[in-house]
Order: structure tokens, then C-alpha cells, then sequence
């Protein structure tokens, strides 16, 4: 930590009104089997400083492995800055913490044998790939950790220890003209959790091998998802995909104030609307939880030092708050929640989801199905879009399964929806209690691009009246 | 710094015990200065390099990563990449790491370009500020970079590569009264960017599109502007041009090389030596690119190999590895379109009755196999009537097979855009379209 205060004290020195500067070591394994052969075993290592300034009111960052010369750059970037200043920056109020924080891990996943963990991916890609029709299987695993050190010239000193892993499985099938694939426990790598290796262990991945195949076989020779106005059902997997981008992006207060205007967009829930404006039905709450067990937006404090909380977004359909950080909490006259994140070192943290949950229902999951007497249940992610204001949606699932009279019945594939955010939302009229929480490794923002580890929890949830099978 | 980035990796491979062993140093000393409500809201500057170690005994192969380039570091990572190998099962297909080829000289690197500091970017985006607020323009974001990336790989067999290339960006969005309107550029010289001229674009844009009206989904006559032309042919490449997608059977191509995939008028390629992209002469395996005939004149002509599919395949390498943190195989990261003879303005004057797109904002793929993807319009989407625009339109969704599309195409524009991914250092080139059918299922509220 010494050298971290010397590069604290340089910035300040050279002219910064604010300085902070976090020092980040990563850790990380990335195994992949293609079929019945590994297709990339990796492990990587870095670390560096990455170094934040405001002067005059203007910020400035740089990353580096040299603390005293990053420290220098960044005083320098500020100085640009100034030179195309409108008002000067500034941050709410923080209490500067001192203190250590560390997820719980029960098996350290990097402790396990490399072997070990090939081998149960082996095991699952050949056990995929052994179906004729089956064109590729995949089997993957992700460990990283992050040690993290942060100091500020307000005199926060934090340092902090996670680790997340995860792993999933997936199979293609390509048959006449057609291509179809199937994954668990989810799509794009499976599921994720701050947790040990434990939580690769209990996804019990082989045991879902034959499962995964035979669907994916199954669907190429299913009936197109119907086109038409029905009650949908999805599952959480799908729903929390649907946060994500329909309430976590339009919730970051950076995008409603025209940060992000120019490459992922504003939001349609702009700050008149904030306490009164109807995001969806009654049945509809989510909150944004950094404190959330597992979950891979859980911290102990942000990158700011803005300490981990709970945020309540939408409250029984209405719109109630946003993910700030400092500089935006001020400007609405509050203190940050502590959504200020960079995915690493050489990043200057912006406001990213911590983990948004839509909160559970009292339904079982029979009860969503049992008075839709046409409707679809659609499972897993397959594809996503959505307008730069949050508004206009186009989902599609890997697998769905049509309802009828309150029976899941045949299968379908290419389900798909779409709607408008507060329309989708809005026609939610029933959430259910089964309850689980998702990790996403992959959220895309900013520039340079940040690929950020959120989490969601959701349950499975009926929405009355949806466009389906587009496309 | 040539002789720094050849020597970390010529001391990676002489230090590995592996039967082969490869070593790639990517660097990156860039600034990016980014502004939204006329002001610098983030300003970076990054320095950077990984080097990265990829261990092979007989079949075994094991990879490694560190950001640490002291020789104890480098030491250390090349144990792990070893370490790694030992313990891993044998890829059957796996032949050899690649042998070294001749490698052509490619400009890509400007002093200038590399030294700009970010006063220089800050006087930049002042400017574009003044000059779009001089026209009653609300709000101005956008980002400017400059900077420049280093790679050299080094390999067991023989291979030694460097390149240094600089790499910069403008781009601006402009926001006046709900309309908005976007202009880009990206060079590997700052000096062809013109920032005045892209704000004079956007500015244009944004005026033109502060009253819309909603538009009827279905089936129009489009004319997609470069950028959204550009747009639309990255998931193009990304879902059928690889040499994976396409022996595994998930490309379009599969099956189908030498049949009509697109309008005879069509032709793509990929050409990491045509300095109008981003030159880059090797690939991540320190392979020499080849040119690559994507779609020739509507027929689909072949796709591209590293050196694994390129053994799998039985086939030549045509130098397109890449590293991506997914395994997704080769990829064209330098495609071009070819242009046609007709200006913007003539392919808007031909339509009777036609929608025309700036750009487009968040596509995915809805079916890979039969290249359909969804997507918005975004940054000014327009009505023309009888050759004028008539009037904008709220943005719309659409939901469109790429080669089904490009199977309609009915006029090509003569100016080629550019658009760059820098994290993925991938780079499409591509002209305007006057596309017969564009299928729009939605629209939204803006």
C-alpha cells in the first residue's frame, strides 16, 4: 500500500484537486472442449495501476505498471480536460472507509487440478458429441479472481479479495437446412457465481449432458414458434437476461444523464419520471444488490469506496431508482449507491449493474401455466436486442414449448418476443417463487469497451398478451 | 521499440521445454477522450502489453498470459504454458504450430498519429463542441482516440514478426430536439479523420430528423448508409466467413461455396494489406494474410483458415488466427465491400418509395445458419419519396436475413466506409446499399 500513497501524493502534488488509484492483480483460467478434444486450456495473470484524478474540476486516468509515471499521465489527461470543461465535476459526499473484504469461497477453484477440470469437460463433450446428429459440442469452465487495492486522497485505504467460476455445456445440431442448440445450465458459457469450485461441482453438468443432446436433436424437427398475441411464460434464465437490459442498463443514471449517448445510448427513464412513473405491473419488484451471497456484482465496496448496498429500482411497477456513482449522485442531490465499477486496472470505472434482481413471487410454477389456455413457455437465451433508449425489445429463446389449457405440450423452437419495456413489464401478472440467481460475465459498455461480471436473480414469470414469433 | 517487443518473445520460446512453443507480445499506448453534453467526460490513457505463451508437446498444447515482462515474469509465465501442455489431453487434428513465410511490408504506422497528446484530442473535441453548438445543436457526445499498438510473435519453427501500426477514431453523435445524427471515422492517420466535416454530418443529421413519424412494419425498399452497410457485414463475417462455422456446417457457406449467395453486383473480401482499411500484414500466429474472395460477384467464393482448420482442413493457411477470449476460430478482421459508381444522393433519387438508414444499433443473430438478424435503426431514419427525403421516421427493428438482403441489392454507392472494432482489431470497409427488400417488424417510440 506504501506505493500507492506515494502515487497518491505525486498526483496531489502535481496539482489534482481528488486522487485515487487502485492496484489490481488477476487471476484467471478459461477451459474450452470442442467435441471430444480440448479446444483452448489458459491461465493468465496480470496486474497494474490504474490512477484517477480531478483537477479544475475535469477528469483524468491512466493505467500503467509504473506508479509514479501513471500518476504523472493521469494529472496530464486532466489538464486536456479542463481545456473543454463546461462546469466543473463534482462528488457527493463519501465516508473514506478503512477496511478488508473477501468473498467466501468453500474450495479454492484454483486449487483444483487442472486435470480434474479437463476431464469433467472431456467427459461431457464427448458424452454430447457421441448423438449422430449432434454437429459440435461444448464444455467450458471460467475461474478469475480479483485482488484489488484502493486508496484515495480522501483517505479511503480498501482492499479486496473475490474469486467467481462458472461452467456450462452446450450442443449444436445442423440437419437439413436447419441448425438448432441447446445449452445448460444457460446459454453463452453456462452460469456463474462468486463462489468456490463447489459451485461448478453442484451444476452437475454430466448429468445434463443427455438431457441437453436429445432436446437439441428434438428441435430441429419441432414446429416453428407460432406467430401471433399470447401469454408468454419464461424461465429465469431468460427473465434475467430481460433485467439486464431492460431495467439494469436504463436504470444506469450515466445513460439518463447523456453519458453514454453517443455508442450504447440514453434511457427512457429519465429523471421526472423517478417516484411516480409506471415501469410495470404491481407484480413487478427489482432492486440492484451489491450485498446479494454469490452473486458476481457483490462487493464490499465500489470503485469509488462507495460502501455495498441495496437499491430498490422498481417498486411493485414503480420507477424508484437509479445506479449512480458520485459524480451523477450529486447532480441529483444524493449520495452515491455504489455502482461505480471497472473491470480491471487499466479502466476507468463507470456505472455498471451490481446484481439486479427481480424479486420473487408467491406462485408455483404450475400456477403460471394453469389458466392460459394458448401461450408459449420459453426457455434460455438465444438472442437479444434492444433500442438505444431501452425501449423496443426482440428476445429470442433456445426452446419453448407451447401451453395449452394449462399444460406444457409441444415443443417449439425459434420462440421469440417482443415488446415495449413498460408494456412488457406492465403485463406481468405473475411471478413465481422459484427463485435463482444468475451470473453474467459478459455485460458490454463504455469505451474502451468494459466487459463487466453482473449478477441477476429472477424467477420465472407470466406476461399476459406478447407479440411472439417474430422473425 | 521493435527490438524490445522481439526479444520478450524470442527469450519466451528459447526459455520453454516444449516440443514447440509460440510467444505474442500485444501492446497498446493509446488515448481516448470521451464526450457527451459538450463536455470531456472521461479522458484515458492506457499502456499495455501481454504477452502470451502457447506450449505444445506432441499434441498437448497449454496457453499462458502475463502482463509482467521481466525475465523472472517471463520465465514464469512459460513454466505455466509448459505446465499447463503436460497435463492436457492430446488434440488429434493438431499438426504443427506454423512454418515461417516471407511477410510483406505494410504502412501502417504515422509518427504523428502516435504522439498525439490529449490537449491535442481535448482542442479536438473543443472545436466540435463550438462547431455544433454554432448551429443550435443541443448536445454533442462522441469519442476521439489516438494512439498506436505493437504486436511480434516469435515462434520455435522460425517465425519472427513485428508490426507497429497507430490507430485513431472520431466520432459524434448530435442531439437537437429528439433528432439525432451520427458521423465516424477511423485511421490508422489521425490527419484523414476530419473531424469538421464529421460534425458538419452529424449536425445535418440531427437537424433533419428532429420531427418524426412512425412508419408500418414490413417489407421496404432501404438505402443503408456506409455505416450501417458496415454494420450489418460484421455479423455477416462473424457467423459465415470462419473456417470453423463453416466445416463444422453452421455457416451459410457450408456445402455452398461457388453457389449464389448475393446479387451478382456483390463482391466481398478480406485484404489485410489494403492500407483504404487497417493494414495488418500477419495474423496472431505471425502468418502472413492472405487475400481472401468472400463473395466474388454474387457467388460465394471461399473462407478463411488459421493453421489448425487450415490442417483439419487439408487446406492452405490464409493467415487469419486470431485470439479471442471465446473459441470461435479464424476470423476476416479486414473485410471490404466493393464500392459502385453511384453517390449517396443517386441511390436515394432512384427510390420511389424507400427508407433510408444511418446506422444501426444493437444487432444480434436470430439464426445463424440462415444469417438473420435483428437490430434497430438508429442516429436518422428516414422516408424518401420519389427520390427526396420527405421526412424522418421513428427508429424501427429489423429482422433480416444479411445474404438474403445483399441478394436484392439494386445500386452500390462509390465511397467506402470504415468501420473499426478496436477490441477486436477487426476493420469492415464498405459502400452504401440500395437494398429491393429489407424486412422492418417493429419500431419504437422515438
Amino acid at each position: 500500500m506504501e506505493d500507492l500513497d506515494t502515487i497518491v501524493a505525486a498526483a496531489i502534488k502535481k496539482g489534482a484537486d481528488y486522487c485515487d488509484v487502485r492496484f489490481v492483480v488477476n487471476r484467471e483460467e478459461d477451459i474450452r472442449v470442442r467435441g471430444r478434444d480440448p479446444e483452448k486450456v489458459s491461465s493468465k495473470i496480470d496486474q497494474g495501476y490504474g490512477v484517477r484524478v480531478l483537477m479544475k474540476g475535469a477528469w483524468g486516468f491512466a493505467a500503467g505498471q509504473d506508479p509514479e509515471q501513471t500518476a504523472a499521465r493521469a494529472v496530464k489527461v486532466a489538464r486536456g480536460s479542463v481545456l473543454a470543461k463546461k462546469e466543473d465535476v463534482k462528488l457527493s459526499d463519501l465516508t473514506p472507509y478503512t477496511d478488508s473484504w473477501k468473498a467466501p469461497i468453500k474450495k479454492d477453484p484454483f486449487s483444483v487440478p487442472m486435470e480434474e477440470k479437463l476431464s469433467l469437460l472431456l467427459d461431457c463433450g464427448k458424452t454430447l458429441i457421441e448423438h449422430e446428429d449432434v454437429k459440435v459440442a461444448q464444455a467450458t469452465m471460467r475461474i478469475r479472481s480479483q485482488e484489488k487495492w484502493f486508496l484515495s486522497s480522501e483517505g479511503a485505504t480498501i482492499h479486496q479479495d473475490t474469486t467467481f467460476c462458472g461452467a456450462g455445456i452446450s450442443a449444436t445440431v445442423v440437419k437439413g437446412g436447419d441448425m438448432q442448440k441447446r445449452s445448460y445450465p444457460t446459454s453463452f458459457d453456462g452460469n456463474f457465481s462468486q463462489q468456490g469450485y463447489e459451485f461448478v461441482e453442484a451444476l452437475s453438468l454430466y448429468d445434463h449432458c443427455e438431457e441437453t443432446a436429445r432436446e437439441a436433436i428434438q428441435l430441429v424437427d419441432a414446429e416453428p414458434c407460432p406467430s401471433g398475441t399470447m401469454d408468454i411464460v419464461l424461465d429465469s434464465s431468460q427473465l434475467a437476461l430481460q433485467v439486464h437490459e431492460s431495467c439494469g442498463h436504463p436504470t444506469e443514471l450515466d445513460r439518463v444523464l447523456g453519458f453514454e449517448a453517443s455508442y450504447a445510448g440514453t434511457s427512457f427513464l429519465t429523471q421526472e419520471k423517478l417516484g411516480h412513473y409506471t415501469y410495470g405491473s404491481p407484480s413487478v419488484t427489482i432492486v440492484a444488490d451489491s450485498t446479494t451471497p454469490g452473486g458476481l456484482g457483490t462487493f464490499g465496496y465500489d470503485d469509488e469506496g462507495v460502501k455495498a448496498c441495496r437499491t430498490v429500482l422498481v417498486d411493485k411497477g414503480i420507477f424508484s431508482g437509479y445506479l449512480t456513482s458520485r459524480e451523477t449522485a450529486y447532480q441529483m442531490g444524493e449520495k452515491s449507491n455504489g455502482a461505480m465499477r471497472a473491470t480491471d486496472f487499466n479502466f476507468m470505472p463507470i456505472i455498471r449493474m451490481t446484481n439486479i434482481n427481480l424479486m420473487p413471487g408467491d406462485y408455483a410454477f404450475e400456477e403460471l401455466l394453469e389458466d392460459i389456455q394458448e401461450g408459449i413457455y420459453m426457455q434460455t437465451n438465444r438472442s437479444w436486442s434492444i433500442d438505444d433508449r431501452r425501449i423496443n425489445f426482440q428476445f429470442g429463446c433456445e426452446i419453448g414449448y407451447k401451453i395449452t389449457d394449462g399444460e406444457l405440450t409441444d415443443m417449439v423452437k425459434n420462440p421469440s418476443y417482443t415488446a415495449l419495456t413498460p408494456e412488457f413489464w406492465g403485463a406481468c401478472d405473475a411471478v413465481s417463487k422459484d427463485w435463482q440467481l444468475w451470473g453474467v460475465p459478459n455485460c458490454g459498455k463504455g469505451e474502451p469497451s468494459q466487459t463487466m461480471f453482473v449478477g441477476h436473480g429472477a424467477a420465472p414469470a407470466r406476461f399476459r398478451n406478447m407479440k411472439t414469433g417474430v422473425g | 521499440m521493435k527490438e524490445e517487443y522481439l526479444s520478450i518473445v524470442e527469450r519466451a520460446v528459447k526459455t520453454s521445454n516444449a516440443d514447440q512453443c509460440e510467444a505474442r507480445l500485444s501492446g497498446m499506448s493509446w488515448g481516448l477522450t470521451r464526450f457527451a453534453n459538450n463536455y470531456i467526460h472521461q479522458n484515458v490513457v492506457e499502456d499495455n502489453a501481454e504477452l502470451t505463451v502457447r506450449s505444445v508437446f506432441g499434441k498437448k498444447i497449454g496457453k499462458a498470459q502475463t502482463n509482467q515482462l521481466d525475465p523472472e515474469s517471463i520465465a514464469e509465465v512459460v513454466r505455466r504454458a509448459d505446465g499447463i501442455a503436460r497435463v492436457q489431453t492430446e488434440i488429434p487434428d493438431f499438426v504443427s504450430l506454423p512454418a515461417p513465410e516471407s511477410i510483406p511490408s505494410v504502412k501502417g504506422f504515422y509518427k504523428e498519429t502516435a504522439e498525439v497528446e490529449p490537449e491535442a484530442r481535448a482542442l479536438v473535441v473543443k472545436a466540435a463542441v463550438d462547431q455544433a453548438e454554432t448551429l443550435g445543436i443541443e448536445s454533442v457526445s462522441g469519442t476521439h482516440y489516438t494512439g498506436k499498438e505493437e504486436i511480434a510473435v516469435a515462434n520455435s519453427l522460425g517465425i519472427e514478426a513485428y508490426f507497429e501500426g497507430t490507430v485513431s477514431c472520431f466520432k459524434i453523435n448530435t442531439c437537437l430536439e429528439q433528432g439525432t445524427g451520427t458521423a465516424q471515422s477511423f485511421s490508422r492517420n489521425h490527419r484523414d479523420l476530419n473531424p469538421e466535416a464529421l460534425t458538419e454530418k452529424a449536425c445535418q443529421k440531427a437537424l433533419k430528423s428532429r420531427k418524426t413519424e412512425p412508419a408500418s412494419p414490413g417489407s421496404y425498399q432501404v438505402i443503408l448508409e456506409e455505416q450501417a452497410v458496415c454494420e450489418m457485414l460484421v455479423y455477416l463475417a462473424m457467423m459465415t466467413f470462419g473456417a470453423q462455422p463453416y466445416l463444422e456446417g453452421r455457416s451459410a457457406f457450408s456445402g455452398h461455396l461457388g453457389d449464389q449467395v448475393a446479387d451478382s453486383s456483390v463482391s466481398l473480401w478480406d485484404d489485410g494489406l489494403d492500407e483504404r482499411g487497417f493494414p495488418f500484414p500477419f495474423d496472431a500466429e505471425g502468418v502472413p494474410k492472405q487475400r481472401v474472395n468472400l463473395i466474388e460477384r454474387g457467388l460465394a467464393g471461399n473462407v478463411v483458415y488459421d493453421s489448425f482448420y487450415a490442417a483439419k482442413a487439408g487446406t492452405q493457411n490464409t493467415g487469419h488466427s486470431v485470439d479471442m477470449p471465446f473459441g470461435a476460430g479464424p476470423f476476416s478482421a479486414n473485410v471490404f465491400m466493393g464500392e459502385g459508381t453511384s453517390s449517396l444522393e443517386d441511390l436515394i433519387s432512384e427510390c420511389e418509395n424507400a427508407i433510408l438508414v444511418t446506422r444501426f444499433h444493437y444487432i444480434n443473430p436470430m439464426h445463424r445458419l440462415k444469417t438473420v438478424i435483428t437490430g434497430m435503426t438508429r442516429d436518422g431514419t428516414f422516408l424518401v419519396k420519389n427520390g427526396e427525403i420527405v421526412r424522418g421516421l421513428k427508429n424501427m427493428r429489423f429482422t433480416q436475413s444479411v445474404l438474403d438482403a445483399l441478394s436484392t441489392v439494386q445500386g452500390i454507392g462509390n465511397n467506402l466506409g470504415i468501420l473499426r472494432m478496436e477490441y477486436a482489431k477487426a476493420t469492415v470497409c464498405a459502400p452504401a446499399l440500395r437494398i429491393g427488400e429489407f424486412t422492418f417488424t417493429g419500431s419504437t417510440l422515438f
